[in-house]
């Protein structure tokens, strides 16, 4: 066997080489979808760091001042709660991204008969699950980390201190989620998804009953000051002096500190505290290394063995009521669409991890939607009117934005995925028209209710027009619609069969490409139908005179918008589906 | 049944200019035959086979599949067809009884008659025991077997392997050839790609080997060996992959005999 130095340098040159190869082919074979990838992530940044400015700027004019006690309450709430949130989702993405790359990966399996130990596989592969699962942390963080400095001034140092910051933090998490992973698969491998399935639960259960804690306060005290200190003691575990998110936080905050103005023993200097916090981060960072290690060193074989050889029993599967009721839904559509909109919802019902992500998410959103009710201030009639138009107007366009993301990750993959039983769909014995055609039902229907049902919660909970829930739920089912044909049709249009990961082929650039198009949709979409119509009662609420919203000038602009509206839904559910079919048509299955 | 005329299939290729991966062949096999396509790998059996399944549009040619064009009437020639490929898969999420009876009903079975042929394939392939199992968690051998009940329900009259037994333990490829003869001798029209010899001899009728795109001669096992005077088919079988093509397929009739 190779000494410990030797083989981390193998391990290293594999790295090396095919990081190159990859990076390689991708300048070679796919410019212009990796340009467009970076520069709307770069895009994306802009955004978020717009949004962290103003809103940082804003608490600045309307709270206080750097250095204000209120401003620096607020801020620290802010840092811990947002770091702490995101350790805890770091936790859980490293050792899910572990527990693939160790314990279902081809590639590990071929590790394994090499003469390497257990601890160089579990290392090389941390890497890769740090790597991934915390650059999502750096899009978030950076950001945010920038825009505080600039609003607070703060010296060169806290800039050159955010990156090593950030990197030491992060394998700290990646750590806590290897040596948990490692563990669980050792000693309870036929109870893993049951433990991850509870500790999941827990933690969004704590979260939800956080979230609700916060906004149930009266009516007329959200927001006061009692209000804003129970929320600093609430979430007052965040800023526990045991996280290591309370230390990049405190780290942060000292760093942007400006120099003291009277002189102080050195270890009490904003500077040199925020360095005894990076010191305490990366030695933090080293120990969960040697722990990880050591625990990889005494398990991952044992464990790699626990799992192949753990007892299976046949998994077993049958026709369930909703099943049934899935099926009368779908009779009205032709036998063969039928079919195929029962096989596509039979999967889709019975892979969790497709369906528990829209849960969370439209789960969450229905949580919001139903206690939005709780901010407004109805003593005052013009602003009660404007809010409620405003925040019901919102609601709208985050339901289509996340939307639109639900069908780039889960409806555009839909015909790459096939490509692997590339004769299932070759040899149905139904046009390709059919089987594209019976996908953007699946789509559009299956957004369609739970998107209407929300948009009609937040509105009835919010008490608007009816004339507003008319115009909602019209201008939700265009949105549900268009987005299940840019979907589907781009999906046939730019299948990627060589691709079995559906994340990976909804962040390529057909994917990228349905997103921005979505969002632009989404956009225009809503602007035609629905903003005319708020701007409309806005007015009328406050007795505004404007020209452009007199009777009939409104009434003409409701009816071209919603006219508009439907010729470009029509057109963008229509030209990409024909696309869609047209190449679908076309395509060869080698 | 089957009907292959001066087919020809080109693959574009920027870099290396378009690639003839079948050129010019043409053979018939019809019901209660089993038709066997031999060749190594690369020499056009599976894109001839993925052609006649519709997968793939010729570039020229004709091919026919009991009297329904391969590329103007795709559905038909669908119906007509079970196909059992090396490229096993399933749904990971359907049970074998659901993914057998999903593509029955997509062949427009229904009810009783669906539910009794199933049973029969069932039995027949010893599934009973995997029928409500779901496709993620069946071995090699299983989804083989699923495979072939999916391609058996619609009873139809061409059933096409191709090199189906690969991968395949020693009982699961028995069962699987032991299938094919029974078809064979139920009157079904069988088309078998293979490149393994003892399969060739046990069940094939007939035979075209096929070496770089073109079929190098054609007939019965023993049609072949005299003509070549071998007596062993695997040193035939090499002998004629290895050897340069025979000058294009014009010379072949429509019968897959050899032009005199």
């Amino acid at each position: 066997m190779l000494g410990a130095a030797d083989e981390a340098r193998l391990m290293r040159r594999l790295r090396y080489q095919t990081v190159r190869a990859q990076l390689k082919q991708v300048l070679t074979t796919a410019r212009l979808r990796t340009g467009l990838v970076i520069l709307l992530s770069v895009l994306f940044w802009i955004a978020l760091f717009a949004m962290f400015y103003f809103g940082l700027e804003f608490l600045v004019k309307h709270v206080g001042p750097v250095g204000d006690q209120y401003h620096a309450q607020t801020i620290e709430f802010i840092f811990h709660l947002f770091f702490a949130s995101l350790n805890v989702m770091l936790i859980f993405s490293a050792g899910i991204i572990l527990y693939s790359g160790l314990f279902a990966s081809e590639e590990t399996r071929f590790l394994l008969t090499q003469p390497l130990r257990p601890e160089r596989i579990v290392q090389h592969k941390l890497q890769e699950a740090t790597l991934f699962s915390s650059w999502g942390f750096f899009l978030l963080a950076s950001p945010l980390t920038i825009a505080y400095g600039l609003v607070a001034e703060a010296p060169w140092h806290y800039y050159a201190l955010i990156g090593p910051l950030i990197l030491a933090f992060v394998y700290i998490p990646s750590g806590i989620g290897a040596a948990a992973c490692l563990l669980l698969i050792r000693y309870l491998s036929h109870l893993r998804l049951t433990v991850a399935a509870l500790v999941a639960s827990l933690a969004v259960g704590a979260a939800g009953w956080a979230i609700w804690e916060t906004v149930r306060t009266p009516q007329a005290e959200l927001f006061g000051a009692e209000w804003f200190n129970d929320t600093l003691r609430r979430f007052r575990f965040t800023q526990s002096e045991m996280l290591p998110s309370s230390w990049l936080s405190n780290a942060l905050l000292d760093a942007a500190s400006p120099p003291p103005t009277i002189p102080l023993p050195l270890d009490q200097t904003p500077a040199v505290r925020a360095l005894m916090f990076l010191a305490l981060l990366v030695s933090n960072a080293l120990v969960c290394q040697l722990v990880v290690v050591t625990i990889a060193k005494r398990t991952f074989r044992r464990a790699f063995s626990e799992l192949e050889c753990r007892p299976r029993a046949p998994r077993r599967a049958g026709l369930t009521t909703i099943d049934r009721v899935a099926g009368w839904l779908f009779r009205p559509f032709p036998a063969p669409v039928q079919l195929i909109l029962m096989k596509d919802w039979r999967l889709l019902r019975r892979d969790p991890v497709q369906w528990s992500q829209f849960l969370i998410f439209f789960g969450l959103l229905g949580l919001y939607f139903l206690n939005i009710n709780r901010f407004s201030a109805p003593g005052s009639n013009l602003n009660h009117t404007a809010w409620i138009n405003t925040v019901s107007f919102l609601n709208l366009g985050v339901v289509g934005l996340i939307l639109s993301t639900f069908t780039t990750r889960f409806i555009y993959p839909m015909i790459s995925l096939e490509g692997r039983r590339f004769w299932i769909l070759g040899l149905l014995p139904v046009s390709r028209r059919t089987i594209l055609w019976s996908k953007f039902l699946f789509a559009a229907l299956g957004s369609l209710g739970p998107c209407g049902l929300l948009i009609l919660t937040s509105d009835l909970v919010l008490g608007v027009d009816p004339l507003v829930v008319g115009v909602h739920q019209f201008t939700m089912m265009l949105l549900c619609v268009g987005l299940a044909g840019l979907a589907v049709g781009l999906g046939a249009a730019m299948p990627d069969f060589r691709e079995s990961s559906p994340s990976k082929i909804a962040a390529g650039f057909g994917g990228t490409l349905n997103l921005v198009l979505s969002a632009t949709y989404i956009s225009l979409i809503v602007l035609l139908t629905a903003l005319p119509c708020h701007l409309y009662l806005v007015a009328q609420g406050s007795g505004l005179n404007v020209r452009f919203l007199e009777g009939s000038r409104l009434i003409g602009w409701l009816i071209g918008g919603a006219v508009t509206a439907l010729l470009l839904a029509t057109v963008t559910t229509i030209v990409p589906l024909r696309r869609g079919i047209r190449a679908f048509n076309q395509l060869e299955f080698y | 049944m089957i009907e292959v005329v001066g087919l020809t299939k080109v693959y574009p290729d920027l870099a290396a200019g378009d690639f003839k991966a079948v050129d010019r062949v043409s053979f018939t096999a019809s019901s209660g035959e089993a038709f066997g396509l031999l060749g190594p790998n690369g020499a056009g059996k599976t894109t001839v086979l993925r052609i006649l399944t519709t997968l793939l549009k010729p570039t020229s040619g004709v091919s026919l599949v009991n009297g329904f064009d391969c590329v103007r009437q795709e559905e038909l020639v669908r119906n007509q067809i079970g196909f059992i490929s090396v490229g096993t898969a399933v749904y990971d999420r359907m049970t074998a009884w659901e993914f057998v009876e999903y593509f029955g009903q997509l062949h427009g079975m229904n009810g009783p008659k669906l539910h009794e042929r199933m049973e029969w394939l069932f039995d027949k392939l010893g599934m009973q025991d995997l029928r409500d199992t779901l496709g993620g968690k069946m071995s090699t051998g299983m989804k083989q077997k699923t495979s072939i009940a999916r391609a058996l329900v619609h009873d139809p009259p061409v059933i096409i392997f191709d090199e189906a037994t690969n991968g395949l333990d020693a009982f699961a490829a028995r069962a699987s050839l032991k299938i094919v003869s029974e078809l064979r001798d139920a009157g079904k029209c069988v088309i078998f790609s293979t490149h393994i010899m003892s399969e060739v001899e046990r069940l094939c009728d007939r035979i075209a080997v096929m070496s770089h795109g073109r079929i190098v001669d054609t007939g019965t096992p023993e049609e072949l060996c005299d003509r070549h005077g071998e007596n062993d088919l695997e040193e035939l079988f090499f002998r004629l992959a290895t050897s340069e093509p025979s000058p294009p397929a014009d010379a072949l009739s429509v019968t897959g005999e050899a032009a005199p």
